[in-house]
């Protein structure tokens, strides 16, 4: 390996008790990455965020940053920077004192601690605010105090633990791109997590989706969207039909003819996990076209549209298939094309480079 | 404050305005009388006095006087500080550790309010005198005995306020690379501050008003304010005493002022 990834875990592990809240985790997060462990609550990812950290000891497993082992360093040797959910800001000291305090603890000599505290203060946007206490700012004021804290220690690694999900939706995704232009712009290697999709979409590199303490999917945002591996990872980005999957007809390497249990016969891609007991078929609603059954030839199904809600730049349509199955078809709205409401006859096209066939393990 | 506005639904505004009154002249009003008593002229307790001066004040001021209260001004200041460094050490232990035996622990911490201390100290001279110990009697045994007793409300206001401190607080400051120590330096004691000193505050108070346990522990030469006082009333009521009370108050108030001002313990006691 060329360059020694900035963080590395190998088969980390924690239990508590007979809880395993993190199962054989292993990544590699290289030099100015912004890297997303992405996942519902108690999918294990702030444990592995507070492994890194040294406020949790893995029960296995070895946990590196910059290639040297900290499975035995405190907390304060780690060179870690943490930006809290709920910010943790000191609530007796100033902004600045707040700011400076990683410096201070590092014995940075007075000029250049000045100078970079200054300098954080100024990237984050808050000169001016050096002697006002936390509980004299607004939540996103108190947020950048918190990001401002973090970098000027210049870590190894910055850690976010759900940074913005205390702010109100229109500043959280003001925060999204104001966060990640600067994290570009400082080049810091960042661990980002979040249960937040769009959030994660919008500002990883690459995002490791975890659940019940494993990491399900590891890629890019375009992979785990377009290529999820596993029925939780389709279910948990974005809307996915996920058909389950009665008897498979023919097999190949990377096509499959399948029959639903809904009794709708289908070719699917192979994914790359196709292990476990039942199979499932993952299809995304954007995906899947609609068309008048008048100009409908072969190879579409026929079914009634049972259901329309306008979602603004989309329609979505339940349909109900004629041997029982049931989808989910979301198409662009206020286009020329047609329009359907409920009772309508409707010809589905499902192509069977969306459609997904995977295991359950 | 729920409480003082659930009164003040039930009560009209004018009958809440006239109970608050009645409480705080059934507080002071004693304050006032003893007060206006000690400049009187009379030879005699008197009240109102005919005539003003001050030489009641100049009888307090004397030996007899000044060597009980500056024995009982050490004894407070000195068993406050032994009771905030014990009793905030068993405060951490309590609210940060689970181990065996932390509720036994907590029980124990908390006793003395428990036990009647006029039981404890006839306790406290019996185990020196078991142990072979009764040199200890006088200013040794009484700062053992008081800082015993005034334990439990340095051990109740630390634990209040460290129970309101945010953990993640701490693991921000040993995040940004604080040892244990600079943690506890620089962040921890700062926000316990205010239930550190009114728990200190509550202990000096406790001490240097202390009969009960005094009572046995003293010995002749090292006497406290409060035994001197009551050993003077066993020859009767004199306006002197009068002036006693209201330099002791004074003293009192100057510490808990000071205590106030160093560390804003009001700030614990009726929030921010």
């Amino acid at each position: 390996m060329a360059t020694i990834p900035d963080v590395e875990l190998r088969e980390v592990t924690k239990r508590f008790g007979p809880v395993e809240a993190v199962r054989d985790v292993s990544l590699q997060i290289s030099r100015g990455e912004f890297f997303t462990l992405l996942g519902p609550s108690g999918c294990g990812k702030s444990t592995t965020l507070n492994m890194i950290a040294g406020f949790v000891d893995p029960t296995g497993g070895l946990v590196f940053l910059r290639g040297e082992c900290v499975n035995y360093r405190a907390p304060f040797e780690r060179n870690t920077a943490m930006v809290f959910q709920n910010y943790a800001l000191f609530p007796h000291m100033t902004v600045w004192d707040n700011v400076a305090f990683g410096l201070r603890m590092r014995r940075v000599p007075a000029g250049e601690l000045r100078r970079r505290v200054d300098e954080a203060l100024e990237k984050v946007r808050l000169a001016g605010f050096e002697s006002r206490f936390p509980r004299q700012l607004s939540g996103g004021q108190q947020q950048r105090v918190a990001l401002a804290r973090a970098i000027v220690t210049r870590p190894a690694v910055l850690l976010l633990d759900e940074p913005l999900s205390n702010l109100d939706l229109k500043l959280r995704e003001a925060m999204r791109l104001e966060l990640k232009a600067l994290q570009r712009e400082l080049g810091v290697t960042t661990l980002y997590v979040t249960h937040d999709q769009s959030e994660a979409l919008v500002m990883s590199d690459r995002i490791a989706v975890m659940s019940h303490g494993r990491v399900e999917q590891l890629g890019t945002a375009l992979d785990i969207y377009e290529r999820p591996t596993t029925p939780f990872v389709a279910g948990f980005i974005g809307t996915t039909n996920l058909l389950k999957v009665r008897t498979v007809e023919t097999r190949t390497e990377h096509r499959a003819v399948v029959i639903t249990a809904g009794g709708l016969a289908l070719e699917a891609t192979v994914g790359s996990s196709v292990e476990g007991d039942r199979l499932m078929v993952a299809i995304r609603p954007e995906k899947i076209q609609l068309l008048s059954p008048a100009v409908a030839d072969q190879g579409f199904h026929n079914g009634v549209i049972v259901h329309t809600i306008y979602l603004g730049s989309t329609v979505r349509y339940i349909v109900a298939l004629d041997g029982g199955e049931e989808l989910t078809v979301d198409q662009v709205s206020g286009d020329s094309a047609v329009t359907w409401t409920k009772g309508d006859r409707v010809a589905v096209r499902l192509s069977p480079p969306h459609c997904l066939l995977m295991g359950d393990r | 404050m729920p409480v003082q506005r659930m009164i003040e639904r039930t009560l009209p505004r004018a009958a809440f305005t006239l109970v608050v009154l009645a409480i705080y002249a059934f507080m002071f009003l004693p304050i006032a009388v003893v007060l206006v008593t000690s400049v009187g002229a009379s030879r005699y307790l008197e009240f109102p006095p005919r005539a003003l001066s001050l030489r009641w004040y100049q009888a307090a001021l004397v030996k007899d006087w000044i060597e009980p209260a500056w024995v009982s001004f050490n004894l407070a200041l000195m068993s406050a500080g032994i009771a905030t460094l014990l009793g905030s050490a068993g405060a951490f232990a309590i609210v940060r550790h689970r181990f065996r035996g932390r509720d036994a622990i907590a029980a124990l911490l908390h006793s003395p309010l428990a036990i009647p201390s006029i039981v404890a100290g006839v306790a406290i001279v019996q185990f020196f005198t078991v142990v072979g110990a009764k040199w200890l009697l006088g200013f040794p045994a009484l700062l053992l005995a008081h800082a015993m007793e005034t334990i439990p409300f340095v051990t109740r206001t630390v634990s209040v306020s460290l129970l309101g401190v945010d953990r993640t607080l701490e693991q921000a400051a040993m995040n940004l690379g604080a040892r244990r120590w600079q943690m506890l330096r620089y962040v921890t004691l700062p926000l316990i501050k205010p239930g550190l000193f009114a728990g200190a505050a509550f202990a000096f108070v406790v001490s240097f008003n202390n009969v009960n346990l005094s009572l046995f522990l003293v010995r002749p030469g090292v006497i406290t304010l409060p035994i001197r006082i009551m050993n003077f009333l066993e020859f009767g009521v004199a306006p002197v005493l009068a002036a006693v009370n209201i330099l002791s108050l004074a003293a009192v108030l100057v510490v808990v002022a000071v205590a106030e001002r160093v560390g804003g313990f009001t700030k614990f006691l009726y929030g921010q």
